[in-house]
């Protein structure tokens, strides 16, 4: 078996915070956003992330591709830590694992024609491309994420939000990346937009072979997309699993509430089912539990919960069911 | 008598490049204990419609057609007589939280505001009042969080101090514009499971506008769905779900992904959302309709009923679409 495309080592991000009104003596407090998360991603798979705000899922993304420090080891087809490598190093990565931004107009420079924005990064990665060269590629990439070439010349703001992300889309393709990582791609778009580019996302994917690590809150779109899913919870893995296994035997109490939150689009499902409802908040990430980081909300914690901190183990007979809990 | 009546609801805005035309001749009621879901994409008109009931139109805003509240006409009523009927009789929650709480006051001032003027409460029993709806909302240990700021809450908190703040004058009407689409999935949860409560509880009747099908299904009996600021299809939500009688709901149903099902491919709705400053002639959901006609093009479809009690605006019939 070959080695998997990203594997992911007990990666950390700790950011340090001063609270307002600390003296300038006074240490600063650690919050530890991403908290030692091990996961491995094979050629053409797409690794579902999910979990409330602020569980560390955007900062994991941006600690793979270098945008937040961090520690730990990300090892790119099972030979190079690319946290360890000189800027100059990691340029040679930067075109092999490009990245799709949440607020697609946000995410484009309004200055910047379609041409020259998705032109970029094959401007920085391939400068012997002549003009002419650069040009077509660009015409072809718009033309496959449906994108009309004679748009070349126009400005951002004269797009739609769908067309937008189609562009951001188009960005991250243009070097031939083998793995694009999505953060939350579709949650500012409309429901009849966001189908148009799960789709396009979907055929992309199949069509290059590419493998997707796909950031999103909707547990629905995570579902239909993903081969795999992983749970965050405040920076910590709750549970992995393959997609169809975990929505219909999930056995930590954080997913079995996430799942039972989403609502149904169905009066009559929707009313046959039970939701888990979860008491309060996420905990602050500057202070969190002690022991099991879900223990607060969950309705099956126990004394042991509190003392000890549960590991990240093997669960039933299939082998790729991974939980984090005393109690599943 | 239904506590609201719209009845071909208008909004026009001027705006430098032209008229846009927001809501086009929507009319519907809600009972009171009933809830009213409002559904529609971005620019669909679904809060512009929920806005001229309350008169929050933008300046370059005007709305025509009739509102009737417990059978008296509000709309377009004077500022002075609107204010005796917002948060009194009329509540409305915003999308979000933070930028609809006024950041410098704490939330204490601003709730027990409402009481004060709405009801001329001394501020004392206003304050009382007020630490007693956080309790009903269920905001833990109220007494001394109302003293807070409402940016020492969290999210989901803040929502709940809208809707607190929203009931105090214990509202005939409740309208929730998206109140739950800024939250997180168990938040969400918790708050319309909240939401529900609250309005057995009152006997309130409650407007909710949202995207979110989902939602619709499980907090609404009835359900207008919008597009391109005219109504597509109108009905009871079971039937609707159930049978939707519209391309455009049959479309928006089969695009969304269900978390309680597997479904292989989503199917698209082509193209984008019309451009509502050149709003086609005929059925605005035309260029993305696959059961479209020559006829749709030039001749909007009239909202007729069918099944007793559900309405749609489409010139093919129920049987054609498949």
């Amino acid at each position: 078996m070959s080695a998997p495309l990203l594997t992911v080592e007990d990666l950390r991000v700790t950011f340090k915070v001063r609270s307002e009104g600390d003296m300038p003596w006074t240490r600063p407090k650690l919050l530890h956003a991403v908290n030692g998360v091990n996961f491995t991603l094979k050629q053409g798979e797409t690794l579902g992330i999910v979990g409330e705000s602020g569980c560390g899922k955007s900062t994991l993304a941006r600690a793979i591709i270098r945008m937040v420090p961090s520690e730990g080891h990300v090892l790119w087809m099972g030979k190079d830590d690319i946290l360890g490598l000189s800027a100059s190093d990691m340029m040679r990565y930067r075109s092999e694992i490009q990245m799709v931004f949440q607020d697609p107009l946000a995410s484009l420079d309004p200055r910047m024609t379609v041409g020259e924005i998705i032109a970029e990064p094959l401007r920085t990665h391939h400068p012997e491309l002549s003009k002419q060269e650069v040009k077509d590629r660009v015409k072809e990439i718009m033309a496959k994420v449906s994108l009309l070439p004679n748009q070349i010349n126009r400005y951002p703001h004269e797009f739609s939000g769908g067309q937008c992300q189609r562009i951001g889309i188009a960005r991250a393709l243009i070097v031939k990346p083998k793995l694009i990582i999505c953060d939350e791609p579709v949650s500012a778009l409309d429901v009849s937009i966001q189908a148009q580019v799960i789709n396009l996302l979907m055929e992309l994917q199949q069509e290059m072979g590419l493998s997707l690590i796909f950031i999103a809150h909707d547990l629905s779109v995570v579902k239909h997309i993903s081969t795999r899913v992983m749970v965050l919870y405040l920076g910590k893995v709750m549970e992995i699993a393959k997609r169809d296994y975990l929505y219909q035997n999930a056995a930590h109490p954080y997913t079995q509430a996430l799942i039972s939150a989403v609502p149904i689009p169905d009066p009559k499902a929707e009313r046959a089912k039970t939701t888990i409802l979860l008491d309060g908040d996420l905990p602050s990430p500057l202070a969190p539990p002690s022991g099991c980081v879900f223990r607060t909300r969950c309705g099956k914690a126990q004394a042991k919960c509190a003392e000890q901190e549960p590991t990240l183990q093997t669960h039933g007979e299939q082998g790729d069911h991974h939980i984090a809990c005393h109690f599943p | 008598m239904p506590l609201l009546e719209v009845s071909e609801l208008s909004v026009e805005f001027t705006t430098n490049d032209g008229l846009v035309r927001a809501v086009n001749d929507v009319s519907f009621s809600v009972d009171a204990d009933n809830t009213l879901a409002i559904v529609g994409e971005s620019g669909s008109g679904k809060s512009q419609t929920a806005f001229s009931i309350l008169g929050l139109l933008a300046k370059n805003g005007k709305a025509t057609g009739s509102v009737k509240f417990n059978d008296r006409e509000i709309l377009n009523l004077s500022l002075a007589e609107l204010n005796r009927i917002r948060a009194a009789e009329i509540a409305i929650i915003f999308q979000d939280p933070m930028t609809s709480l006024n950041p410098y006051m704490r939330v204490s001032s601003q709730m027990t505001e409402v009481l004060i003027h709405h009801q001329g409460m001394s501020e004392a029993d206003a304050l009382r009042e007020s630490v007693a709806m956080l309790d009903a909302v269920k905001i833990p240990d109220a007494k001394s969080r109302i003293r807070l700021y409402p940016h020492e809450f969290s999210g989901g908190m803040r929502q709940r101090v809208m809707v607190a703040m929203s009931l105090l004058c214990r509202p005939k009407l409740l309208i929730a514009d998206e109140p739950t689409t800024a939250l997180d999935v168990t938040v969400q949860a918790q708050t319309m499971s909240l939401l529900r409560e609250i309005q057995n509880d009152f006997g309130m009747g409650v407007i909710l506008i949202t995207h979110d099908l989902g939602v619709v299904a499980g907090f609404c009996q009835e359900v207008l769905v919008l597009y391109g600021g005219r109504i597509m299809e109108q009905g009871p939500v079971d039937a609707i779900f159930e049978a939707p009688s519209h391309p455009y709901t049959l479309g928006l149903l089969k695009a969304i992904p269900r978390v309680d099902q597997l479904n292989d491919t989503l199917a698209m709705i082509p193209g984008s959302p019309p451009d509502m400053m050149n709003a086609p002639s005929g059925c605005p959901f035309e260029p993305r309709c696959q059961y479209a006609i020559d006829t749709c093009k030039t001749e909007l479809s009239p909202l007729h009923s069918f099944d007793n009690d559900r309405h749609r605006a489409c010139h093919r019939a129920v049987e054609e679409l498949q």
